[in-house]
């Protein structure tokens, strides 16, 4: 077994290890001292005060000297739009959009396997578009799919590689922002920023509003200002064409535990890039937009695919990180890895106290845990006021259930199945 | 407007600055800074207090009987009754089962102030210093006891984690 992969493997056992020794100090309150339990909640705490004033430092940093990249000269791009079972409509729109986009470009379809009709749709915008479009007979996945176009589709002179999905609506500018910050030589990849259009949909589409404002507007902006961004989203990413062609072959290859890894591929290449020594960046300004599932079993699956890919991901990026982008390694090792696991024990604890205590939950746990949400996420309030009422759902959704995914997550990882796609193929 | 009004409004736009001047920016940190010194500052307090037990609470709640007992809980109890209520127990005694809990168990004394007012509570210490067996041991099964809370710091956030 080559050194990676028993790193990887050793990195997964200790996640279990992690749980195990939280959930045990948890009960050896009950079954001896106190001690270790108490000294480990007053660790965590301070792990987790570290943690956001670290992040607000970043943010800090980011305020006071925002980003500047060379502005777009005319280079040529490769837009690659992988899709499979697309609603004939948003592949409409997708495709139209980005042959409207401003820039020089070269439009690549490739239609992996769709049995909806897609085919047909497609040839048709081909007559009237300037698109390149490529057929598979069967669903292989979109990682073959970017393989494939890589290896045997992009043209020579091309100097960037965009790749977004099939159902993403790109403004008109989004393809030049995303690639300028390439045009400095340091940069691997950049990617955007992601509005939802059926946000005002409903409760839950708000509340996954404001997940992905967080998401991007604080964590991906941090990881921007130490220019190791850990995900470059599949709706809008930019790659260095060279460089994509020198990764392409072992990104398609990726084994996890043994088994051949399908879902995440966004991420898996943002780490192949970080992991030849480049930088990683996030641009507001480079701005798409997606529709996000409407229904809690929708989230659910996404989320579920998710949370597998974030935890094999990250332990990839252990396995590297500390050779090129130190400050990411220390990130994830003692944060973004280990703290899902680590509060295992606490969150245990929180339940027991709310069973015990059930008057607390209204008199103190919710209000100071709102007060506290507020004074963490103080930039909602600041600078997206709309998106308060979704900061509570998501907080309270993620206690009831998200955070129990992570330990299914855990559990499940090396399951490849694509929930999502395989239900919209059904519909 | 519809789905496909919207898409097709979005495709309109162009990089909107969505993000504010760099001035108003900066503006906010004077918000954000002493936020951040409070979270620390509630953070390192709750990390303080955590595991202290809140004697004040329970006395609080028990009958003016002259004299203060704290024992265990766990007389008896499942392990899931363990798990679910609190280690220890004050109980409200007379001076003079105080004297009769004194003359059968390990007692220590230790002082607490309850609304600005002091009061010394007898901690019973040794084999059977539980409710159930004190109860049994004064002849006492109505003797009024109440849980004692712990400090506990429960402060859980979400980090997202976007694929």
């Amino acid at each position: 077994m080559p050194l990676r992969d028993r790193a990887q493997t050793a990195i997964y056992a200790g996640l279990f290890v992690l749980v195990l020794v939280s959930g045990t100090l948890f009960v050896s309150q009950y079954a001896g001292s106190a001690t270790f339990w108490k000294h480990f909640t007053v660790a965590y705490l301070f792990l987790l005060l570290l943690y956001t004033i670290y992040l607000f430092v970043l943010l800090f940093v980011n305020d006071v000297r925002p980003d500047s990249f060379p502005v777009y000269g005319g280079e040529k791009i490769a837009v690659l739009i992988p899709c499979f079972n697309e609603s004939p409509e948003l592949l409409d729109h997708a495709i139209r959009t980005v042959c409207a986009a401003r820039g020089e470009k070269q439009v690549i379809v490739i239609d992996d396997g769709s049995r909806n009709g897609a085919r047909g749709q497609l040839a048709e915008l081909a007559q009237r578009l300037d698109i390149q479009v490529h057929y598979f007979t069967e669903n292989k996945g979109k990682r073959e799919a970017l393989h494939y176009a890589v290896k045997n589709l992009i043209d020579d002179d091309v100097e960037f590689v965009v790749t977004i999905d099939s159902d993403t609506v790109l403004e008109g500018d989004a393809l030049i922002r995303v690639v300028e910050p390439l045009k400095s030589p340091r940069i691997g990849a950049a990617t955007g920023n992601v509005l939802l259009l059926n946000e005002s949909q409903n409760l839950l589409t708000r509340m996954i509003g404001t997940y992905y404002w967080v998401g991007l507007n604080i964590y991906k902006q941090a990881q921007s200002v130490i220019r190791s961004v850990v995900c470059c989203s599949g709706c809008l990413a930019a790659y260095r064409a060279p460089l994509l062609r020198q990764v392409i072959d072992e990104f398609a290859s990726q084994r996890f535990l043994g088994e051949r890894c399908t879902h995440s591929e966004d991420r898996h290449l943002t780490n192949l890039v970080l992991r030849e020594g480049y930088d990683v960046v996030y641009v507001e300004d480079a701005v798409s937009w997606t529709e996000t599932p409407a229904t809690v079993r929708g989230f659910l699956r996404q989320q579920r695919r998710w949370k597998r890919g974030y935890i094999r991901e990250s332990i990839y990026t252990l396995s590297y990180a500390w050779r090129t982008k130190r400050l990411l390694f220390l990130q994830v090792l003692f944060w973004d890895l280990s703290a899902p696991f680590l509060s295992f024990g606490l969150r245990v604890a929180l339940l027991v106290t709310v069973i015990r205590y059930p008057a607390l939950v209204f008199t103190t746990i919710l209000p100071s845990w709102i007060v506290l949400m507020l004074i963490r996420y103080i930039f909602v309030p600041l600078r997206a006021r709309d998106k308060l009422v979704g900061l509570f759902l998501y907080m309270l959704f993620y206690e009831v259930c998200l955070y129990w995914l992570n330990l299914w997550a855990l559990l499940t990882v090396k399951n490849s199945s694509w929930v999502t796609r395989q239900h919209t193929a059904q519909a | 407007m519809s789905v496909d009004d919207s898409r097709f409004a979005a495709a309109q736009r162009t990089a909107a600055k969505r993000r504010g001047s760099k001035g108003s920016r900066l503006k906010g940190w004077v918000v954000i800074v002493p936020t951040i010194v409070v979270f620390a500052a509630t953070l390192v307090g709750g990390a303080a207090a955590f595991g202290k037990p809140d004697y004040g609470q329970a006395a609080k709640k028990l009958p003016s009987t002259g004299a203060l007992v704290l024992v265990s809980a766990d007389g008896g109890q499942s392990w899931l009754q363990r798990l679910t209520s609190s280690r220890n127990e004050l109980c409200a005694v007379t001076p003079k089962q105080l004297t009769q809990v004194a003359a059968h168990y390990d007692v220590s004394y230790l002082t607490v102030t309850v609304g600005g007012r002091e009061l010394k509570i007898a901690k019973v210490s040794g084999a059977g210093a539980n409710d159930h067996e004190m109860r049994a041991y004064l002849g006492d099964p109505k003797l009024s006891c109440k849980f004692v809370r712990e400090g506990g710091a429960f402060f859980l956030p979400f980090d997202p984690n976007l694929s």
